[in-house]
């Protein structure tokens, strides 16, 4: 396995990472599709009118790119959630000034740019949306009483017992079935924002995901 | 039961296999059966699965909006980038390659390679075929579609290709087709950035400073051009492998004006403010040139120390670089020298004012350090950042002195006691003892380093005092009552008081010393002997004196020179004798204030007699000797005061060479050096007021490769552009009233090119636009006096316009300009008068009266003067009476003092005008006649002798213009006038 030395580089790499590698096509594909209504329901949720939230949404994008090809994003440097977030507050501000002249000015902007680890509203977005999202996307990868078990224990609080009883499945399943979809869920938002708060080694990585993936890229 | 379960729960590994789907199907079987009814196990799995490690993203799990996006949107991001400049084609843009090896084509240029990629786009290695030579192609990446950026990216870089330097890499060409990304052909410099030689142990420091200078002087140019680059960082800096000359480039963030937070906000955004000024930060629309000298300096710090001054997540590092000061590089590499350090950490004071001016003063100054000169940057501004760092951590701010130490003496040793103290948190006396001697140390160097007085250093000065101020506020808060604490605490409160005084003025000041005077005054009624305690309360006393007599308490001031000298009179200790030396120069100080120059002659005399015996006596007194200078100088002056001049003279002569003799034995000093030219300007000004023109002229052109030599040396000082400015003035003068038009109008030029350089630079220096106002004055009087009246003219417009702004800047300024404004409407309305322009005469006048006119004579006379000529006609009886009582108030006590000859001449024209009316008015007696007529004719060869000593005409075009005057033909007669026209000729 060690033989060729990319596949090294490509065991765990981040969607952010491989954004960086001109070739890997699928990943700008992933990263749109997660990214672009995460960001547009940010904006619808400020207010914004679709055409708007859609304008801000696809300049935000465009930066990333940019930005991201540039190595301008340096994880060392700082959570990609909360760079992400300080790109799509500069670009909603500058909307604002596009359309209220002189509502929000520069350097009010500026000085709360340093303030963005404390921006509990975004975090709390960011953190749902893709969430929400990730679930969808994962959602496929498994039986459908896999995925009930999980949902209900972990999404409607129901206790395994009483899951199991509903979907007449061992007790024991249930808390299998909890565990490896949050396994997976893990394993997609790490992938999706390198982020994951209060990140606990992941046991079982042996496994090759590369199947998944390719998966993931082209749906 | 329970034991039972006990027995047959699997274990905690077996649990985590199920998990995982790793067990056999018959294990599982067991395990999974036995779950079912085990509470102890499903607990245990419970915590097994409950993901603490989601739980941020967990709490809200079910509310979040599914709206999506329209779906235009995705395509079009997916497509834009695809077919735009996105990750996957980054050189999608290019053109079928012509030639084999090549990457493809743009334009005219054959694309070889990708040099790199950066923010704004990719550089390619580009050949160019017209002009047969490798080119650097900079493709820019606006985003698509997007017009306005474009159009910006182009103007920049026509913006940047004007500038030519060695040290900036040059633009070629700009290309801006549709259908293609817009890119600039730049000079392709072979080897690599700067930062890559970072990573190298065998560049010395001072190829890193070579680099630096070559880079700053790159970056003057583009100042010059009136560009800053805003983004000066290693990668930007090459190093041509060829010539290992450094080049600038990427001014991608320059711009000559508009919208610079948008560029911040980018580079921001990039996440690299590691090398971006505060100012760029926190007031993109201030930043000047000095944040680019921060930018190199910060640059110069990695190159030295290996790590850039700040580092950290965006957030993190933008607050560093607003709030917290690098450390100093001595502290990361003690090879590093000192004046390396100094010049390093002035680059990066978080005021822009602290800094170098400008790149190229930062040149200079790596210049003087590479030539082994002293370098004009001051260690002691950091000095100021330790404590400014203190300030900023209330918790230890008490122990701020200790911190301040360990900055001071830059060891480790200090930084080790420090921490310990820090630890401690413990304020032990000898602690305090430390604060105080710290503080003490530091005020005494700031408010005895004459230098720290000077242009540039002023602001820093004031703003050390600033800091200083509440931490010994801290320190005097309480009187402790032990007692060696108590003199501790009067000391500080001393010294707060001298801060005081020079920041907020010695109102503010005397409250504080008032404090402390009960408490000194009882130490020493307890303990009269101790020397100590008497000469503290003398010091102390003194600088009340010293307050009072600054806000002009003279009475006060006096009673408290008399306690002092009580104090002191009986003591014969030197260091008592010295105090008391002290004294007297002080209240020499307060009589010559008030004019009285018999009584402050008495104390100079004393401070003078009794510092020279100590310098005999007791040579270790260093100060000794600078109070029998400084006396000796005070001498001359009341001699000056008092119409001695001749005495004056010599002591004066003795005083410069006092001043000489401690000049040549403390050469590093330059205090003595400019006392001794202030002495000598002094005695200047008497050789001029005694019309010795040839002597003065010839001391002058002594003095000035001094002055010549100390501005070099000191090129920021104001008090030395100000002799500079007063040496050439006055020698042009000099040479003005000697008849010397074109070497009088060398003097002015220079003395006004200085002044006006350094008032450009330093706007808010009052004393140097009150010189150079002096000076453009004078120049202009010249010109006047000279004929030539056009000039003048011009002049006179200008100087009504620097008039008007210094009164806005200068409050209580009013009267003085009011003068100044008169004498030049009226020296214009004589030119305009002369140049044949009445009708403009008659406004300027007009304005003058309207001015209520501090010469209501002169002003009259000038106006009927002005009226007759124009109207060509004699004068009616009732204009006449008019003209005499103008020269009546003339007469009456006008004093003229030291005006432009121009303005005496009118006057001596008035006055022998009023004698032809005089002997035309029927309604006056004879007798009354002949008496105001021969007091006219004697007031105006008064005058006339005036501006003649002004040097008015030259000799021959005196004689021609006396001849020519109609009004002054009356005093032909007379045998003054025949003597005064022989002396002409």
């Amino acid at each position: 396995m060690i033989d060729d030395p990319s596949s090294l580089l490509h065991t765990h790499p981040s969607l952010l990472l491989r954004l960086r590698d001109a070739r890997d096509a699928g990943a700008w594909v992933l990263f749109v599709e997660v990214y672009t209504p995460l960001i547009y329901r940010y904006c619808r949720k400020h207010q914004l009118q679709e055409a708007d939230a859609a304008e801000v949404a696809q300049e935000v994008l465009l930066q990333v790119n940019r930005s991201i090809t540039a190595f301008e994003y340096q994880p060392e440097r700082g959570r990609f959630r909360d760079w992400l977030g300080s790109v799509v507050r500069s670009k909603l501000s500058r909307f604002f000034r596009r359309v209220r002249p002189g509502t929000t000015d520069d350097t009010q902007l500026l000085a709360n740019l340093p303030a963005a680890q404390g921006d509990a509203d975004w975090a709390d977005h960011f953190n749902n949306d893709l969430l929400q999202t990730t679930l969808t996307r994962i959602q496929g990868e498994f039986e459908e009483h896999t995925w009930q078990a999980f949902t209900q224990t972990w999404r409607e609080n129901l206790s395994a017992a009483e899951t199991a009883r509903l979907l007449s499945m061992p007790v024991a399943m249930v808390y299998v079935a909890k565990s490896r979809v949050l396994k997976r869920l893990r394993e997609e938002i790490l992938h999706l924002a390198e982020d994951i708060p209060h990140l606990t080694p992941l046991q079982n990585t042996g496994q090759d995901d590369s199947n998944e993936r390719a998966e993931l890229s082209t749906s | 039961m329970i034991p039972m379960k006990e027995l047959s729960c699997p274990p905690h590994k077996t649990l985590e296999s199920l998990l995982a789907a790793t067990l056999s199907d018959e294990q599982q079987t067991i395990v999974t059966s036995h779950i079912e009814d085990c509470q102890a196990c499903q607990a245990r799995l419970e915590s097994l699965t409950g993901d603490q490690s989601l739980h941020s993203f967990s709490h809200d799990k079910k509310t979040s909006s599914t709206e999506a996006p329209p779906p235009w949107l995705l395509s079009q991001l997916l497509k834009s980038t695809h077919e735009g400049y996105g990750a996957d084609e980054v050189l999608s843009f290019l053109k079928p390659a012509l030639q084999e090896g090549d990457l493809g084509q743009l334009g005219a240029y054959r694309i070889k390679r990708v040099l790199g990629r950066g923010g704004m786009g990719v550089v390619l290695l580009g050949y160019d075929t017209m002009l047969k030579r490798l080119v650097a192609l900079k493709v820019l990446w606006p985003p698509p579609g997007d017009l306005s950026s474009r159009s910006r990216v182009i103007r920049e870089a026509q913006a940047v290709a004007s500038i030519h330097h060695d040290h900036v890499v040059g633009i070629y060409a700009v290309q801006n087709e549709p259908g293609e990304p817009p890119y600039l052909a730049m000079e392709y410099v072979p080897g690599k950035t700067l930062k890559e030689y970072f990573k190298q142990q065998d560049v010395a420091v001072s190829q890193y400073l070579n680099w630096c200078i070559e880079i700053a002087e790159g970056l003057s140019a583009a100042h010059a051009a009136g560009l800053i680059h805003r983004d000066i960082k290693p990668t930007n800096i090459l190093i041509d492998e060829n010539t290992q000359k450094a080049k600038l480039t990427d001014f991608g963030l320059a711009r000559a004006s508009e919208n610079q937070t948008d560029q911040t906000r980018q580079v921001l955004l990039a996440g690299t403010p590691a090398y971006m000024s505060p100012e760029q930060i926190q007031h993109p629309e201030l930043v000047d040139q000095r944040s680019d000298v921060y930018g190199l300096g910060a640059t110069l710090y990695e190159a030295i120390t290996g790590t850039p001054p700040h580092r950290g997540p965006v957030e993190e590092l933008i607050r560093q670089v607003v709030d917290i000061e690098p450390i100093p590089p001595r502290r990361l590499n003690l090879s590093i020298p000192v004046d390396v350090e100094t010049i390093c950490m002035k680059c990066l004071a978080k005021e822009p004012s602290q800094r170098y001016a400008s790149t190229s003063h930062l040149a200079d100054d790596v210049r003087r350090y590479l030539d082994g000169q002293p370098i004009l940057a001051r260690p002691l501004s950091w000095l100021e950042r330790s404590i400014k760092a203190i300030i900023r951590r209330p918790l230890i701010s008490a122990l701020g002195a200790l911190l301040l130490i360990s900055f001071v003496a830059g060891t480790l040793v200090s930084l080790y006691y420090w921490r310990r103290a820090e630890q401690n948190l413990i304020i032990a006396n000898e602690k305090i003892d430390t604060a105080f001697l710290t503080i003490d140390r530091f005020c005494l160097r700031v408010s005895e380093d004459r230098l720290l007085s000077e242009a540039g250093m002023l602001p820093l000065r004031q703003e050390l005092l600033q800091i200083a101020i509440p931490e010994l506020q801290k320190l005097s808060l309480d009187r402790p009552s032990d007692p060696k604490l108590h003199e501790k605490w009067i000391k500080s409160t001393y010294l707060l008081a001298k801060l005081k005084h020079d920041i907020e003025g010695p109102a503010q000041a005397l409250p504080l010393l008032q404090s402390v005077m009960p408490d000194l005054r009882e130490r020493h009624h307890l303990r009269p002997g101790s020397d100590a305690d008497r000469r503290l309360l003398a010091d102390v006393l003194m600088y009340e004196g010293i307050c009072r007599e600054n806000m002009r308490h003279f009475s006060q001031a006096d009673m408290i020179w008399k306690e002092i000298e009580q104090l002191l009179l009986d003591q014969q200790a030197p260091e008592d004798q010295l105090i008391l030396a002290r004294l007297y120069v002080n209240w020499n100080k307060t009589w010559a204030d008030q004019g009285n120059y018999h009584r402050s002659d008495q104390y100079a005399k004393k401070a003078q007699s009794i510092s020279k015996v100590l310098t005999v006596s007791h040579q270790e007194l260093n100060e000794a000797r600078y109070i029998l200078a400084a006396s000796t100088g005070n001498i001359a002056h009341g001699q000056v005061g008092m119409g001695q001049l001749i005495e004056a003279e010599k002591s004066y002569h003795q005083a410069i060479a006092l001043w000489q003799e401690i000049t040549r034995d403390e050469p590093k000093q330059v205090m003595p050096e400019i006392e001794k030219l202030r002495t000598q300007i002094n005695l200047i000004d008497l050789l001029l007021a005694s019309s010795r023109y040839d002597e003065v002229s010839k001391l002058v052109a002594n003095e000035l490769p001094a002055i010549d030599r100390l501005i070099r040396k000191y090129p920021q000082s104001i008090t030395l552009t100000r002799f500079y400015g007063t040496l050439h003035i006055d020698a042009g003068y000099a040479f003005h009233l000697n008849g010397k038009a074109a070497e009088a109008e060398r003097h002015y030029q220079l003395a006004v090119a200085r002044l006006n350089d350094c008032h450009t630079e330093n706007p808010n220096e009052i004393p140097i636009h009150y010189d150079l106002i002096r000076a453009r004055l004078l120049q202009a009087y010249q010109c006047q006096d000279a004929r030539q009246l056009d000039k003048a003219i011009a002049s006179w417009e200008e100087i009504l316009s620097m008039l008007h702004d210094y009164v806005g800047e200068v409050p209580g300024a009013e009267q003085e300009m009011k003068l100044y404004r008169q004498a030049v409407l009226m020296c214009r309305a004589m030119a305009k008068e002369e140049l044949g322009q009445p009708a403009s005469a008659k406004v300027d006048i007009q304005s003058v009266l309207h001015d209520e006119p501090n010469y209501p004579g002169l002003c009259h006379i000038t106006q009927l003067l002005v009226e007759e000529r124009s109207t060509g006609q004699d004068q009616t009886t009732e204009m006449m009476k008019h003209y005499r009582k103008m020269i009546e108030e003339c007469l009456a006590g006008e004093k003229l003092g030291p005006s432009p000859a121009t303005l005496y001449y009118l006057a001596a024209n008035g006055a022998a005008r009023s004698v032809m009316i005089i002997a035309k008015d029927s309604s006056l007696k004879l007798a009354e006649a002949q008496q105001l007529s021969e007091q006219y004719r004697s007031a105006a060869l008064r005058w006339l002798q005036a501006a003649r000593s002004y040097g008015y005409f030259a000799a021959k075009e005196r004689r021609e213009a006396l001849a020519k005057n109609p009004s002054l033909s009356a005093l032909h007669q007379t045998p003054e006038w025949k003597a005064l026209l022989s002396e002409l000729k």
